[in-house]
């Protein structure tokens, strides 16, 4: 049973069929093959209740808050302030690109729009200040997947609606590993610059007077940020409500700088609604999906099966861990959390781990998946918005110190679980 | 048929524009009771409730121009490395499984709704919502992601008979991440 589940997902996924649709329809030959009666004729009733959660509301204003940020320019003027800010550090312009796709992706979760307003900015920095053209490169794609750790991301939404685990604690504990990650990897380009000088680029000076006046562009992504994670930490949000705080934030910033008009809102809208409704359909198909594999006991079976293998909880997670790394290499991440997380997630709980604990060591192994060739989407996104024709060769290098600064990282997480408080 | 699809390309913008709005309104009633729980002590009954509603109906009635937008999340890996002609086998087939899994929801949604009807449910809530009238609007909107995904695989077909294998993969082909680079550039431009 096991084995022709896996065997028929693999098929299908390999065949390239929507992932919503190869949840439904393994769904459906699963309930077919092994149960007794019919599980499907109940499934109604599973997604409607799925598809009516308040907790999902979250999704689509998180969306349409990045939308919004995005389509009126905030994003553009923020990386020209932090370049005033962060230019005199060895690397330059190379903490701006992790800090502003960082502020960027925190407020919009999702790593292509990151990539085409912080990279098309960015990129043509590389020849005016004759960066290092894979490190530069390595910096963009990297900066992009910090949205999944720092909140608001929408992979944890997704984690903690399939795992049942809070949303506002998963937000909170994702702070302070995200910040660390964020300074690890400004020390990695720090120690990249100091040992080959030449990878740097040219300093430009920047004078106080500047660096005040660009001080209102950094403001906006803040306050929004702020008031979204503010509103959580006070107690006075939950995470869907501190999502529509935002969106109300971006909407006024939007109107008072003047951008924001008719058809800026309509594309919005329609950009949020096509995101939206695909992820909610993976998201349906995954909650059919799982509704079939407890009927049908492979749940329980594997959860057995693993108990069976006698592993302490440590081996039993890198174990985990590992299985991890190795289909992120392979797999778009979000098909690699609905296909695996509600199978795994209970064997971790069950060996003692915190849900919450979990969580954050599931987004540091997504965000490797990120960026790990063959199938890493950063990777291309970098490599599609590069006007020099390059092989994507440079991106991988480029990417490669950041891909050992997570690895630290998760084993940092797993040595000192205090971190993620 | 073609003209078919144009005339679901003009409808199922509409919609996505109606859901986002939908959307959009509950954000702002979302903002209104959480300021009024906050300083005047007072909650509004139900928002959540029907944020709930809305989330399954925008999602219902924007998947068709979600699926006409080709924003299909697929795995591609072996996709990328075939040659466009099996790659357009796999494009029909994606569409053929698109279609079958919109069967899937459009009966059960027809499911829900209709024994809401009959047995006359309501929501567990202070409100007690008749569960038909949300739900009935939510089959809808698979109702019409079915026929939308009916078109496209018919149309997928005649194709594939023809031999027209290019006009498949406009018509469903994953879209590569320097489409949609290319797109997110464009709209940018013309907007900022």
């Amino acid at each position: 049973m096991l084995l022709v589940s896996i065997l028929l997902l693999v098929v299908l996924l390999i065949l390239s069929i929507p992932v919503a649709a190869t949840l439904g329809i393994l769904g459906l030959s699963l309930d077919a093959l092994y149960s007794s009666f019919p599980l499907y004729k109940a499934a109604g009733d599973v997604l409607w209740s799925a598809s009516n959660d308040f907790i999902l509301v979250a999704i689509p204003l998180f969306i349409l808050l990045g939308e919004l940020m995005l389509r009126s320019g905030i994003a553009e003027r923020m990386y020209g302030a932090m370049s005033h800010w962060l230019s005199w550090l060895p690397g330059g312009l190379m903490h701006s690109n992790i800090g502003a796709s960082a502020l960027f992706a925190a407020t919009s979760g999702s790593s292509v729009a990151t990539a085409a307003t912080i990279g098309t900015v960015a990129e043509p920095q590389i020849a005016r200040h004759k960066y290092n053209r894979p490190l530069f490169l390595g910096t963009l794609a990297v900066g992009g997947t910090l949205g999944i750790l720092i909140p608001p991301s929408i992979n944890m939404i997704v984690y903690g609606v399939l795992t049942d685990t809070s949303i506002p604690k998963l937000y909170l504990a994702g702070i302070l590993p995200g910040l660390i990650l964020a300074l690890l990897f400004s020390v990695t380009i720090i120690i990249a610059c100091v040992w080959k000088p030449q990878w740097d680029g040219d300093k430009t000076k920047t004078t106080w007077k500047e660096k005040f006046s660009s001080l209102k562009d950094l403001l906006p992504p803040l306050f929004i940020f702020s008031v979204v994670i503010l509103s959580i930490y006070l107690g006075w949000a939950t995470a869907t409500e501190s999502a529509a705080l935002g969106v109300l934030c971006a909407l006024l910033l939007s109107l008072s700088n003047g951008s924001l008009t008719w058809s800026v809102l309509m594309s919005a809208l329609e950009g949020t609604m096509r995101t939206t409704a695909m992820v909610v359909l993976i998201i349906l198909g995954a909650y059919f999906l799982n509704f079939i594999l407890a009927g049908i006991g492979l749940t329980a079976t594997l959860t057995t099966f693993i108990s069976g293998l006698g592993l302490t909880p440590l081996e039993t997670l890198l174990a985990i861990v590992v299985f991890y790394v190795v289909l992120g290499f392979f797999m778009e991440t979000l098909t690699l959390m609905v296909t695996t997380v509600p199978i795994i997630a209970p064997i971790v709980f069950q060996a003692g781990y915190d849900p919450v604990w979990f969580g954050i060591l599931l987004m540091l192994l997504i965000e490797t998946a990120l960026i790990t060739p063959p199938i890493g989407l950063n990777l291309y996104v970098v490599q599609g918005i590069r006007q020099d024709g390059g092989s994507l060769n440079d991106v991988i290098v480029g990417s490669l110190p950041f891909v050992l600064v997570l690895f630290l990282m998760i084993a940092l997480v797993i040595i000192f679980p205090g971190i993620v408080i | 048929m073609k003209k078919w699809l144009l005339r679901l390309e003009t409808i199922s913008d509409y919609f996505a524009r109606i859901g986002g709005g939908m959307l959009l309104l509950c954000a702002l009633s979302i903002v209104v009771e959480v300021l009024l729980r906050k300083f005047a002590n007072y909650s509004i009954e139900g928002i959540d409730e029907y944020a709930g509603y809305a989330l399954s109906i925008g999602v219902a009635v924007s998947l068709p121009y979600a699926v006409l937008k080709r924003a299909n999340i697929r795995v591609d890996a072996v996709y990328n490395l075939l040659s466009e002609k099996s790659s357009a086998i796999l494009d029909w087939l994606s569409a053929l499984s698109m279609a079958l899994f919109a069967g899937f929801l459009v009966y059960s949604s027809y499911d829900v709704f209709s024994s809401s009807l009959r047995f006359d449910a309501t929501s567990n809530t202070p409100l007690s919502t008749p569960l038909w009238i949300p739900q009935a609007i939510w089959f809808f909107g698979f109702a019409l992601f079915l026929i939308t995904s009916l078109v496209i695989s018919l149309l997928a077909t005649f194709y594939l008979c023809k031999g027209k294998m290019v006009e498949i993969k406009e018509l469903v082909g994953g879209k590569s991440i320097q489409d949609e680079l290319e797109e997110e550039i464009q709209n940018k431009n013309r907007l900022i």
